[in-house]
């Protein structure tokens, strides 16, 4: 189990996140949903590790993940993102390397045992389409490929927590339908947690979805249609209903 | 293994964006080499050739270091790397040392580079019978105080690195602190002990032409430049881990 426990994280200028609270079953696609600059990234960046709670509890299994000392949270922290899998939402890549040697430059990073890199390798690119890409610089690749790549990455050791933040931006529609699928087939190991704004386009792989509101984790077990009812701004006359 | 996986990357993407300069570094060094052909036609003796080395090397290192070192983090955080890193099972200090030695090892190619156009110089300009002072083991020592500085400057460029947002500010500060820091130092440690160090406040420049000069290494300054690169490797490992609780990525 994935918990988030009462988890606070500010950023200089008072965004963020506060107090928020959401436990991920192994098997889950949780969707987090809300307006931009909601905190939506952050709660992500939480959950992935990247960052590290200023209070509250980010815990995997039994392992939490903040610690009084530096020593601690850097050792737990290791351990923990070892299980993790993240795609930002710049889905950045080293830009002068190709396909192939970046994911076993990040396959190496992430811990996979020599032997078995250039497998999970192969299996990352051939999830992601990147078969016919695999010397292709990155630089010079579309923007919906270049996600692709930062997907795969994120495949790269088949993790037990996947962080996808907003992995459908910039990706055709075709690809969006094959991407939902591959997430759904992960998943059925992983802890998943996906950002978006729009629920009705994750609502192909998320089994519910959890809004943010101005830095608060307001709901964490919507569906589809209660989430967009929520993000919609009220119609005329004070009605909620979209 | 992970400090060599990072090491490789970080030098081939350094030596990949610098090889540009290797045509202007090629004409430097002709230029140099005329100069100190005309110099000894005039003078008829080659002794100012490694004080010449000395002083060019020295002078052009804490340029370099801050150029190589100033794209460390900055440039991750500008393509939103930083973040992708902060969630990689990688602990602080291998991200640092690799950034930092990939910096240290385009100075050593630098400083490399220079020695070799000396040599070139030595053998291949001047006649047989010019005396160049300083033996062997003057320059392989001179090289080693040159090493130690380059690493200073590499880990002030790499701090910097992670806390400014733009390459153009991080080599501007780095520069700033590596040609000023010293004598800076240098002053205030006379002043403390009221003894005048007279040789310190130019130590990054005076050494690497002593040592050329007779082999001479002030041991002082070695040892500063090796404890100053390990703290600051030290606290750039600290500060990494700190941002993954203030998010200045962003």
């Amino acid at each position: 189990m994935l918990t988030l426990n009462d988890v606070t994280f500010q950023y200089a200028e008072g965004r963020g996140i506060r107090g928020a609270s959401l436990r991920v079953a192994p098997g889950e696609v949780v969707g987090v949903v809300g307006p931009n600059g909601a905190g939506k990234s952050t709660l992500l960046g939480l959950a992935a590790a990247a960052l590290l709670p200023q209070q509250g509890m980010v815990a995997l299994a039994m392992a939490d993940l903040s610690g009084r000392t530096r020593k601690y949270r850097s050792d737990a922290g290791v351990g923990y993102r070892r299980h993790v899998g993240y795609l930002t939402e710049l889905a950045p890549a080293y830009g002068e390397m190709r396909v192939e040697a970046y994911l076993r430059f990040r396959a190496k990073l992430r811990g996979e045992r020599f032997l078995r890199i250039r497998r999970r390798v192969l299996e990352a690119m051939e999830r992601c389409g990147l078969l016919g890409q695999r010397r292709a610089v990155i630089g010079r690749l579309s923007l919906g490929l270049r996600r692709r790549v930062a997907l795969a990455e994120a495949l790269l050791t088949l993790p037990s927590v996947l962080v996808l933040d907003d992995p459908f931006a910039g990706i055709d529609a075709g690809m969006r339908a094959e991407f939902a699928a591959m997430i759904k087939d992960v998943a059925a190991r992983a802890h998943v947690l996906i950002s978006g704004h729009d629920p009705q386009l994750l609502t192909a792989c998320c089994n519910r979805f959890a809004l943010v509101e101005r830095g608060r984790l307001t709901a964490d077990r919507l569906d589809a249609a209660t989430a967009l009812a929520r993000l919609l701004p009220p119609a005329e006359g004070g009605g909620k209903e979209a | 293994m992970v400090l060599w996986t990072i090491l490789r990357r970080e030098t081939f993407q350094l030596l990949r964006s610098v090889h540009g300069l290797a045509p202007l570094f090629l004409a430097l060094a002709g230029a140099g080499a005329l100069f100190v052909l005309f110099l000894y036609r005039s003078e008829g003796t080659a002794e100012t050739l490694p004080a010449l080395w000395g002083l060019a090397t020295a002078f052009g290192l804490p340029f370099l270091a801050a150029v190589a070192a100033s794209r460390g983090f900055t440039q991750d955080r500008e393509v939103g790397m930083l973040r992708l890193m902060f969630a990689t099972p990688v602990r602080a200090r291998w991200w640092v040392l690799g950034k930092v030695l990939a910096a240290w090892v385009l100075c050593l190619v630098y400083v490399g580079g220079m020695g070799l156009s000396c040599w070139a110089l030595v053998h291949w300009l001047l006649p047989a019978d010019a005396q160049v002072p300083g033996s062997w083991v003057g320059y392989a020592l001179a090289v080693t105080a040159l090493a130690a500085q380059a690493l200073l400057w590499c880990g002030v460029g790499t701090l910097a690195s992670l806390f400014l947002r733009s390459s153009a500010a991080t080599f501007l500060v780095s520069l700033l602190v590596c040609l000023l820091a010293p004598p800076l130092f240098c002053l205030l440690f006379s002043a403390a002990f009221s003894t005048p160090l007279t040789q310190w406040p130019w130590f990054p420049l005076q050494t690497a032409v002593y040592d050329c000069a007779g082999g001479l290494v002030d041991v002082r300054a070695l040892v500063g430049c090796l404890t100053g690169a390990a703290v600051l490797i030290y606290a750039a490992g600290m500060a990494f881990d700190a941002l993954r609780l203030c998010a200045t990525e962003r």
